[in-house]
């Protein structure tokens, strides 16, 4: 049987979410702080691993403080839970610990989005992941 | 996080702005991310936690379990 050995471990933990009008936690859930960085510009936010997701996808806020021309990039449409979406693809330095970053695209929203998600393009094709939900941990190792 | 779930009318009163939060307490809210970054940085907090405050329910949705669009 093949054995892995990660070098990372995060914790669990909870995003804000609405639903039916109240306004909640939701219960922990594999979400990492990252830091995003293009040229000199530099800055941190949380993002929920989605093995569903085919793309890493950022508010486009994010973009508008790193000085990123959002309309500029490759133009994806996309199809979500939430309903269809637009998105452009920019290539940025993605940190998730300081030895462990890298250059990858990943996708910024046309609008605001409350969340950001790391998928397959730009971040599972970077680092394998296993989750252990019922500890509410999470191990990365680097296969860049 | 704890302010936010606490001034829940907050929420409704914000639709389609962020917030900028550090430990128990609000920072800024604003129109846009940078906006509330650059006055929690006058604070000297440079990195706050920021949400945005979606304006439907069906926004904090979006994103999740993306796949690219079929053309028809």
């Amino acid at each position: 049987m093949t054995q892995f050995e990660f070098e990372y471990q995060f914790n669990y933990r909870p995003l804000f979410f609405q639903a039916g009008g109240q306004k909640l936690l939701t219960p922990p859930l594999p979400v990492i702080e990252v830091a995003l960085s293009h040229n000199e510009a530099v800055t941190t936010d949380f993002a929920l691993i989605d093995s569903g997701s085919t793309f890493s996808i950022f508010t486009r806020e994010i973009a508008d403080e790193l000085a990123i021309e959002v309309l500029q990039g490759r133009v994806q449409k996309l199809s979500t839970l939430g309903g269809s979406l637009l998105a452009y693809a920019h290539e940025i330095d993605l940190e998730i610990t300081p030895n462990l970053h890298y250059k990858t695209e990943v996708l910024f929203s046309e609008y605001p989005i409350p969340r950001n998600l790391l998928g397959h393009n730009g971040f599972l094709d970077h680092v394998a992941v296993a989750l252990r939900s019922k500890y509410g941990l999470i191990y990365l190792h680097p296969e860049i | 996080m704890q302010w936010l779930l606490d001034h829940p009318d907050f929420w409704d009163q914000h639709r389609g702005e962020h917030v900028a939060l550090w430990g128990y307490e609000m920072i800024a809210v604003g129109k846009t991310r940078k906006e509330v970054v650059d006055e929690a940085r006058k604070r000297g907090i440079k990195f706050p936690f920021v949400q945005y405050l979606p304006v439907h329910e069906h926004e904090w949705y979006l994103g999740m379990s993306n796949q690219p669009a079929v053309e028809p």
